[in-house]
């Protein structure tokens, strides 16, 4: 990243205003080769004696005016060809020749151009047979004969120099780019004695002298030159230089006014980012409708990567800076209307665009969930969802996720109709997917359950769950079933078949009172059973509820699991809402103590409908709690959870990488799996996952700063954080690298108690803070006992004790008072006082914040349990969490208190 | 226009203006003169093309992409010696003026 120093780029724009001045006088007896030069640039086509009025009329507008109308037809058309070669459009000026007739006095221009454009491609023979069939007398064969004498080419066998000496000359001058080409090495020799420099002050100045001499002269070349500098200039951190460029050369086509290089560029500049935006701005309104040459639905792709860019620095505004520390991790106001606006607009300039579609799903999904959100807007909202999904599935029918999900909506909506239609879609596709192709049995079980609500329908709603029965998937557990049809047949008035039926399966399955209880319920809630007849069992269910927390693990793993059926086929029957909150949150404070081994499908059912609910309270990345992370090192059905967990999360794209073990036993299982429907996942996951992995990589080569120096290999940079990530799987693990491991990690934090111990001066000179430094500070011991990432640590360590106090007082000072930005800028600021360079301050910033996000026990607020919105007041009483919440409260005062005077002591 | 652009187009060797039917049939010609078998990089480099080519989405991507590669100015030189500037038309249509002496401004009638 370039750094920007005013007082710099001030003695910079003075430096070129100087140069300007002293610029060569392109009159100067040193440029006399360049005044011939000029003086060919400066002849004009004379009317000779005895030359053809057709000839004449080709540059002569009197003559031209002279011709009859057909004739000055056709040498208005010559002239236009002419004109199309001189800027190299060689076809579209043969086009233009086309209709002049053989016999026309035109032909030979015809022929002329024909040969010109052999000419100017370097063929020399085709030029000259062209030509050779030119009536002698006339101007085109007189030039001809100049320019090929002018190239030492003899204009024909036998064949005497038509034209003057004086022409070859001037063609001869005209050709070569010898003024130009020495200009132009004097400009690519010049060094800056800074090596960083890559186009100075100087060469700015030289080339806008180029750029006066030679523009007429030799436009195209002047403008590859030009442009080739400002490329240039982009791989320094000089924004004047680089504005001063950009206003001596004109664009490429695809970039005449270089907004789209200023974005690219300003993005190098801390602060960068406003005149990014500005640019890609400029961009997309002035220069995008004018890129004619491009395709239509390219022009539409690059307004649609635009408004997408736009959007998503709209969001990053308020999150990314923020987001980086967990101090900052509440609420924040993030202009979502803008954002979506601004989605919708990239959706509408290329529909088909998968991402544009998803990320304004995933932002309506998101604003939903902000807290705040009254009913109102959240049904609002949730209208936009399916608006935005039917979207969606319209510009990209072939996906079935959207499908899935729009299908699973129409029929909780009782919509047949449109649920009937998409299902008629995708059968015709031969989809892989299981959950595809249980859809018929989806329907079958739906329209039972919505016929059940008629008594006259009744008996159709047998026919479709025996019809649901016959299609019932093979890789879905068919526990529920007899409980579905004992529901039936309670609604049909058939009680004793109810009471057969239900008791039968609580055998068969071995299923505890409770877990049947929920099961029948949930299964006359989906057959209609009147409330009245429904009420013994909902007051039974609602005890349950009240009492989850003592429920047993076992019984909480069977009913996790038979919510893992219900969620992933969609099937969610009316009470799930309310009986999956609480039954998870007893399930996800009693599983994470759980020391099994060997997990039964059971257990890992319920842990993946855990996972897939998110039942614990994730961590500032979103990423999964390590007890699962252990568990999904062991149990490849959990590891697919955990990585739907990471790949679904905010930051997916910089924390799957730092999983590629869990991708790799998912992707192993892949080929073992007997199941359809893991195996269907196993393979979509990894393709995902890789695909993330990809792109990012990809992201970050491009978006690389200077002379990407700071871009680590890809397998180094891996290595290090795979080696950070599992960690905490190594702290019991019992081989002989995690036992290494755990012998460097003590060897470091001996080495701060050590550097404590040998600063005497520290001892003498301040002994207030001797006092809290002997018993290590909270923020020292948090440091101490982690386990920090190498280059945290060495960073640490470089401080000190003394500096590490002080860097703890500075952070809790500036943490509560200053913005994100500001508060990494004095991170930087700090570590710098400490003789730290800028880049390793910035490299430290990234991975503190990153380490701080992977590990909630290092956060201020975390260590203090959020009792308002965090999951551990599961099983609390109202009076408990009252009591907490001002525990909190007073902890967070305390910490705050003690951060002032540590400040206002230094 | 992108590196990325140009080097596809050089690839298949079409213009820049190739209509979707010249795209393809430039496609399946090089792919018949080099199948994955005989050479599976110049394959995959041919169909890489293809598909940069035939998607909108992934042209504009490449044409937003920040230049990664720092331009060599004598590079831009020696290309330029090597290709000799076109003439502008007046200074063209001069060449062909009869000598000074015998030259003589004529009227139009």
């Amino acid at each position: 990243m370039a750094s920007r120093n005013s007082r710099s780029a001030q003695a910079r724009r003075a430096n070129l205003a100087k140069n300007k001045n002293r610029r060569q006088d392109p009159q100067s007896p040193k440029n006399t080769n360049l005044q011939s030069l000029h003086d060919s640039l400066g002849i004009k086509p004379r009317v000779g004696h005895g030359e053809l009025d057709e000839d004449a009329a080709i540059f002569n507008k009197d003559y031209l005016l002279k011709l009859p109308d057909e004739r000055r037809v056709e040498a208005t058309t010559v002239m236009e060809a002419l004109e199309l070669t001189s800027r190299g459009k060689f076809l579209e000026s043969m086009e233009k020749l086309k209709d002049i007739s053989r016999s026309s006095v035109f032909a030979d221009w015809r022929l002329f151009v024909r040969g010109l454009h052999a000419f100017y491609s370097s063929d020399f023979e085709a030029a000259r047979q062209n030509w050779s069939r030119l009536d002698r007398s006339r101007r085109p064969a007189r030039i001809a004969s100049a320019l090929l004498a002018a190239e030492h080419e003899r204009p024909g066998e036998d064949e005497a120099l038509l034209c003057s000496q004086q022409m070859v000359e001037h063609a001869s001058k005209l050709r070569l780019r010898k003024e130009a080409i020495v200009a132009a090495e004097a400009i690519a020799k010049t060094r800056h004695r800074d090596p960083k420099v890559t186009f100075a002050v100087s060469q700015v100045a030289m080339l806008g002298d180029f750029i006066a001499q030679f523009r007429r002269v030799d436009s195209d070349f002047v403008q590859t030159f030009g442009q080739a500098c400002v490329a240039i200039s982009t791989f320094q951190g000089d924004m004047p230089v680089f504005d001063r460029l950009t206003k001596l050369v004109s664009g490429p086509s695809s970039d005449p006014n270089w907004n789209k290089t200023r974005f690219n560029y300003a993005l190098d500049f801390q602060g960068g980012e406003k005149d990014a935006i500005k640019s890609v701005e400029a961009f997309l309104n002035q220069d995008v409708p004018k890129l004619t040459h491009l395709p239509e639905q390219v022009r539409k792709a690059i307004g649609c990567l635009l408004y997408l860019i736009m959007a998503e620095n709209k969001r990053s505004q308020r999150e990314s800076p923020r987001s980086l520390f967990p101090f900052f991790s509440m609420n924040l106001d993030v202009d979502f209307k803008s954002i979506n606006e601004l989605l919708r607009k990239a959706i509408a300039q290329y529909p088909t665009h998968r991402l544009a579609h998803e990320k304004l799903i995933n932002s309506l999904e998101t604003q939903i969930s902000q807290r705040g959100t009254t009913k109102v807007e959240e049904a609002k909202l949730e209208k936009q969802i399916l608006a935005a999904r039917e979207s969606l599935n319209k510009a990209l029918p072939e996906d079935t996720e959207t499908a899935l999900w729009l299908i699973d909506y129409y029929l909780e909506e009782d919509d047949f109709k449109k649920a009937k239609a998409l299902i008629q879609n995708l059968e015709g596709k031969r989809i892989e997917d299981p959950a595809v192709k249980a859809l018929p049995w989806k329907l079958k079980l739906r329209e039972s359950m919505i016929l059940s609500n008629r008594k006259t329908d009744l008996r159709l709603a047998a026919i479709s769950l025996e019809e649901a029965e016959s299609v019932w998937p093979a890789w879905l557990s068919r526990n529920w079933l007899p409980f579905l049809q004992g529901a039936l047949a309670l609604r049909l008035g058939d009680k004793e078949k109810f009471e057969r039926l239900t008791t039968q399966a609580r055998q068969d399955q071995k299923c505890s009172e409770v877990v049947g209880d929920i099961m029948t319920f949930a299964a006359l809630q989906q057959m209609n059973i009147p409330s009245l007849e429904l009420k013994p069992y909902r007051t039974l269910i609602e005890q349950y509820l009240k009492k989850a927390n003592t429920l047993e693990l076992n019984d909480l793993f069977t009913l996790g699991s038979f919510f893992w059926d219900l969620a992933r086929t969609g099937m969610k029957h009316k009470g799930y809402r309310i009986q999956a909150s609480k039954l998870g949150k007893a399930f996800s404070a009693k599983a994470k103590f759980f020391k099994g081994d060997k997990l039964n499908p059971t257990e890992i059912d319920a842990f993946s409908w855990a996972a897939h609910h998110r039942l614990w309270p994730a961590n500032s990345t979103d990423e999964p709690p390590n007890y699962l992370m252990k568990l999904a090192s062991k149990e490849p059905r959990l590891a697919l959870a955990a990585i739907q967990w990471i790949i679904t999360g905010r930051y997916s794209s910089w924390r799957i990488r730092d999983h590629k073990p869990l991708i790799q036993i998912v992707k192993e299982a892949a080929r073992l799996e007997k199941d359809p429907f893991y195996r269907y996942q196993f393979d979509k996951v990894t393709v995902e996952a890789e695909e993330i992995i990809a792109k990012d990589k990809a992201s970050r080569e491009m978006y690389s700063s200077f002379g990407s120096s700071s871009i680590e290999s890809d397998e180094d940079e891996d290595d290090d954080e795979d080696d950070d990530e599992y960690d905490s799987l190594e702290d019991e693990c019992d081989c002989e690298s995690c036992r290494a491991k755990r012998a460097r990690r003590a060897r470091t934090s001996a080495n701060f108690i050590d550097d404590e111990d040998d600063d005497d001066d520290y001892d003498e000179e301040e002994d207030d803070w001797d006092l809290e430094s002997s018993t290590q500070s909270e923020f020292q011991e948090s440091v101490l006992e982690l386990d920090l990432p190498p280059f945290v640590e060495e960073i640490l360590t470089k401080l000190g004790p003394k500096g590490l106090a002080a860097f703890e007082r500075m952070c809790a000072e500036k943490s509560a008072t200053e913005d994100a930005g500001a508060f990494i800028n004095a991170i930087i600021d700090f570590l710098r006082g400490y003789g730290i360079n800028r880049s390793d301050a910035i490299q430290f910033v990234a991975d503190f914040g990153k380490y701080n996000l992977r590990k909630p026990n290092f956060q201020e607020q975390s260590a203090v349990p959020d009792v308002v919105n965090s999951k551990s007041t599961a099983g609390m009483t109202a009076a408990e969490i009252k009591a907490a919440r001002k525990q909190r409260e007073k902890e967070l005062e305390r910490r705050k208190r003690k951060a002032r005077q540590g400040s206002s002591r230094s | 226009m992108s590196e990325l652009i140009s080097n596809s187009l050089k690839t298949l060797n079409v213009s820049a203006d190739a209509t979707p039917d010249e795209l393809r049939n430039a496609y399946l010609n090089l792919v018949r003169q080099n199948p994955p078998d005989r050479d599976a990089d110049k394959f995959r480099e041919i169909h890489a093309a293809y598909q940069l080519l035939c998607n909108p989405m992934l042209q504009a991507e490449a044409l937003l992409l920040p230049n990664k590669v720092k331009p060599d100015l004598a590079a831009v030189i020696s290309s330029a010696e090597k290709i000799r500037p076109r003439l502008t038309t007046l200074n063209l249509l001069a060449l062909g003026n009869l000598e000074e002496s015998s030259s003589e401004r004529k009227q139009p009638e």
